[in-house]
């Protein structure tokens, strides 16, 4: 009994050092701000900043925000799957047109596709289209990729055991290969759609009408200080809760499948 | 095989590019290689005369030559370029130190590590306006924004890099009695070199992404105002001369600094 | 014929071996009730239960023993990479607190630095001790061609076989002219030509420097024709099971291999280390 509550202890202990940085370092801040060293223009007090997020939140525009953001999200990555598995699919199925095509994919990880959103403004309008058709791009890539990895990696030796059993070719595809590849191509479909949740914010903030990247924009530009602070931190808070969870979901699938 | 974050999926797709040297017909594959850009140019010729919204290339073509050769390319090209290798140089001065840090100490690494890692999917750019507010518009917020961007990828790759470094390399640096410095230089960074300069490719494309899209939002010079500049006026060639520039150097950037890595690897 | 560990300096076997002179008293490795306990997540694995006994200036002495018995561990405590959970090793009367100069090491896993040619590997360690490049580097090439690797100066670890890898950690060990060498499987690696060409060769350089060796390894053969000493470790968690001493002339040739005495040797190294084998695989219910 002891020794596993000294041992939970000993592992809790990096977690509380953690708050205690987090806290400390916005109790610095707000000491700053409060104290006059830090102009309330530059940064209100921290306090001040949570108060305006609790107003926030249950707003209509909050709400009206993040839905907008969350379908875009959605549609993105959704897109973005469906495209990046066929396109690692093809890959692997026919490896010239792979091995062709994978430096371009490759590549693209590092292209600023993002400078493409002007292009796409002007053919499509200000409207959601760009922006989807942006973060779908970005999301593709590393769900292409790691699906691509996860086809090849499996051992001949499985779908010959397939054959072997007398399986139907759908059988061989769905009861071997889609569940030999999972454990990698899973990792793929949550960068995926991180990278589709990072394009949409940042084209949001950059120009569009509605979502919460646009909204930190906005209040920059109307000079609302709180505000902004209020939404940094809320579309922070949103991304870290989806990194933890995927990243969660990610290593139980991944456990359960090896 | 771990993919959880770009770096090491982009290793895995490193792994599966390495079945290209068994390939037969070794001149196949660069040849069909070559025409896919070639077939992209084809197909924005055959596209360009449709609508009105998208201008031939060889407009766009013209009106880069023209911005070079009558100049008014070069203080947006300087301007970006300098916020762009100002703030990857911050990234690399912080990001490599802190990374060794963070990789060999085992309280900071349990420490930070996750905390870094948590915000791995918080876009930066939100970061932007605080910049702003701090230094105003102009290339130190620019430069402030770049630094930011590629701090995170370097600091992860290098930490990982230096935590992989084998066993029996650093047991082997202890029985000589290697000083911490002689384990730093003659040990550690080598074997982690080439997984560290992933993180600093990267780092390095995103350092140019980053300095494209605040330039976007806000700046006073570069390649991105010039870009929603031309966007607003519906100058279209411009736009997309402007456009096909930056993905140039985005991409002879990173094959200089893969063909450095590829070198380090082997 | 074996005797206890803590009888070690008694005077029972062949004339042939060196003996100690009063010179050479509390000179060497002296091992005093070392215990070697590793933390792990779940409580703690006593690798090392009690090894006593003494390597006096100038033997060769081989450890043999079944896989995981701790072997290596018993390498790490001596060349100062670990600290034992009780008792010390002593080395010329001072305790081991740490890597020393008198002590070099070749590991048992592959440790040559893969971005360095061999040339440089091998003067590594005189790097690390700040021994100027050309004349580090002169040195080196006498030890590359001693281990039969001249003309590869200039490659690259990934242009070598395992085996060559092998030699050039143990030419960097050997450059360091250290009084005591720990070698840790170092022909585990190669085939079984090279090995006897190597062990020859060590042999040679050994007979002409006598350095105190330990040396692990899992060939009998191997492990009688080279030492003065056999120490066999029983499974985990080791003490020593016996000492077998090797009254066999020096300096021997290959031949000797075929000797009578040298089969008795192998056959009562053999019958001592088999019980343990077989504990060893028992315990984890598996074959290696
Ligand atoms: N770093 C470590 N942490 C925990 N346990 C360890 C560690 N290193 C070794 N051990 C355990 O200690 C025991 C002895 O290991 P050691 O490497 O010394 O064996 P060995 O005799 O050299 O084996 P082999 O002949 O296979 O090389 C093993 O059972 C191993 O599981
Ligand atoms: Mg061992």
């Amino acid at each position: 009994m002891s020794t596993t509550a000294a041992r939970s202890r000993a592992r809790a202990w990096p977690a509380v050092a953690q708050v205690g940085l987090v806290a400390g370092g916005a109790g610095l801040l707000e000491f700053l701000t409060q104290s006059g060293y830090i102009s309330p223009m530059v940064l209100p007090p921290p306090t001040e900043i949570v108060g305006k997020l609790g107003e926030i939140v249950p707003s209509n525009v909050f709400l009206d925000d993040l839905g907008s953001t969350a379908i875009t999200v959605f549609s993105a990555f959704a897109i973005g799957a469906i495209i990046g598995l066929l396109i690692g699919i093809a890959f692997w199925k026919l490896p010239f047109v792979g091995a062709v095509f994978e430096p371009y994919l490759v590549s693209m990880y590092s292209m600023p596709a993002l400078v493409f959103y002007p292009i796409l403004l002007a053919l499509l309008g200000l409207s959601k289209a760009p922006i989807v058709v942006i973060a779908a791009s970005m999301a593709l890539i590393p769900i292409a990729l790691n699906t691509m990895v996860a086809l090849r990696a499996i051992k001949s030796t499985l779908p010959k055991l397939g054959t072997s059993l007398n399986c139907t070719r759908r059988q061989i595809y769905w009861k071997i290969l889609a569940p030999a590849a999972t454990p990698l191509v899973v990792p793929g479909l949550v960068l995926g759609f991180i990278y589709a949740m990072i394009g949409t914010i940042a084209m949001e903030f950059i120009l569009a009408s509605n979502g919460i990247g646009f909204r930190i924009g906005y209040y920059y530009r109307s000079f609302d200080v709180v505000d902004m602070y209020a939404y940094i931190l809320v579309a922070s808070i949103i991304a870290i809760i989806v990194n933890v969870a995927l990243n969660r979901l990610e290593r139980r699938i991944r456990r359960d499948m090896q | 095989m771990t993919v959880t974050s770009d770096p090491p999926a982009e290793t895995a797709a490193l792994a599966a590019g390495q079945l290209e040297g068994r390939r037969e017909r070794r001149w196949a594959l660069p040849a069909a290689r070559i025409t896919v850009p070639i077939a992209a140019l084809l197909i924005w010729f055959a596209i360009a005369p449709i609508t009105d919204l998208v201008p031939s290339p060889a407009a766009a073509l013209a009106e880069l030559w023209q911005g070079f050769a009558d100049g008014w390319i070069y203080p947006g090209l300087a301007s970006t370029a300098t916020a762009v290798l100002a703030g990857f140089g911050i990234g690399v001065l912080t990001g490599f130190p802190l990374g060794y840090l963070l990789g060999r100490n085992r309280i900071a690494n349990r420490i930070f590590e996750p905390l870094i890692a948590g915000t791995f999917a918080v876009p930066r750019i939100i970061l932007y306006p605080v910049l702003l507010t701090l230094f105003g518009v102009g290339l130190l917020a620019e430069t402030g924004m770049v630094a930011i961007s590629a701090f995170f990828p370097i600091i992860m790759a290098t930490s990982a890099a230096v935590r992989q470094v084998s066993e029996n390399l650093l047991k082997l640096g202890r029985s000589l009695r290697a000083n911490r410095r002689q384990l730093a230089t003659k040990i550690v960074i080598p074997d982690a070199a080439p997984a560290i300069m992933v993180g600093i490719r990267i780092g390095f494309s995103i350092s140019f992404i980053a300095a494209i899209i605040a330039e976007l939002f806000a700046a006073k010079e570069g390649l991105g105002l010039m870009i929603s500049e031309a966007y607003a006026a519906l100058e279209l060639p411009r736009m997309y001369a402007i456009v096909l520039l930056v993905m140039v150097i985005a991409f002879v950037g990173n094959i200089l600094l893969w063909s450095l890595e590829r070198r380090l690897r082997s | 014929m074996t005797r206890s560990p803590s009888t070690f300096q008694s005077e029972t076997h062949a004339a042939t071996t060196r003996r100690p002179t009063a010179a050479d008293e509390g000179r060497g490795v002296r091992f005093d009730g070392v215990q070697v306990v590793y933390p792990t997540s779940d409580g703690s694995i006593e690798a090392i239960r009690e090894v006593s006994g003494a390597i006096s200036d100038g033997r060769f002495v081989s450890l043999i023993g079944p896989s995981g018995c701790g072997k290596s561990t018993l390498l790490d405590v001596v060349g100062g990479l670990r600290r034992p959970a009780a008792g010390t090793v002593a080395i010329n009367g001072e305790a081991v607190s740490g890597p020393r100069r008198d002590t070099a090491m070749v590991f048992q896993e592959d440790s040559t630095l893969h971005w360095r040619t061999v040339l440089s590997n091998v003067a590594f360690g005189l790097e690390i001790a700040g021994v100027p490049k050309k004349e580090r580097e002169t040195r080196a090439r006498e030890i590359i061609n001693l281990v039969g690797l001249s003309g590869f100066e200039d490659r690259h670890p990934r242009e070598l076989s395992g085996g060559m890898k092998q030699r050039v950690a143990i030419a960097r060990a050997l450059l360091l002219d250290p009084r005591i060498l720990l070698m840790d499987e170092p022909f585990g690696a190669l085939d079984q030509q090279t090995r006897m060409f190597i062990g020859r060769e060590l042999l040679r350089v050994w007979d002409e420097t006598r350095k105190s060796v330990l040396f692990v390894t899992h060939d009998i053969q191997e492990a009688i024709y080279l030492s003065d000493e056999v120490w066999i470790m029983t499974a985990r968690p080791a003490v020593i099971k016996a000492i077998v001493p090797v009254d066999l002339d020096r300096p021997r040739l290959p031949e000797i291999m075929s000797s009578p005495r040298f089969h008795e040797l192998s056959t009562q190294v053999w019958e001592l280390l088999r019980v343990e084998s077989e504990k060893a695989l028992n315990i984890r219910g598996e074959l290696p």
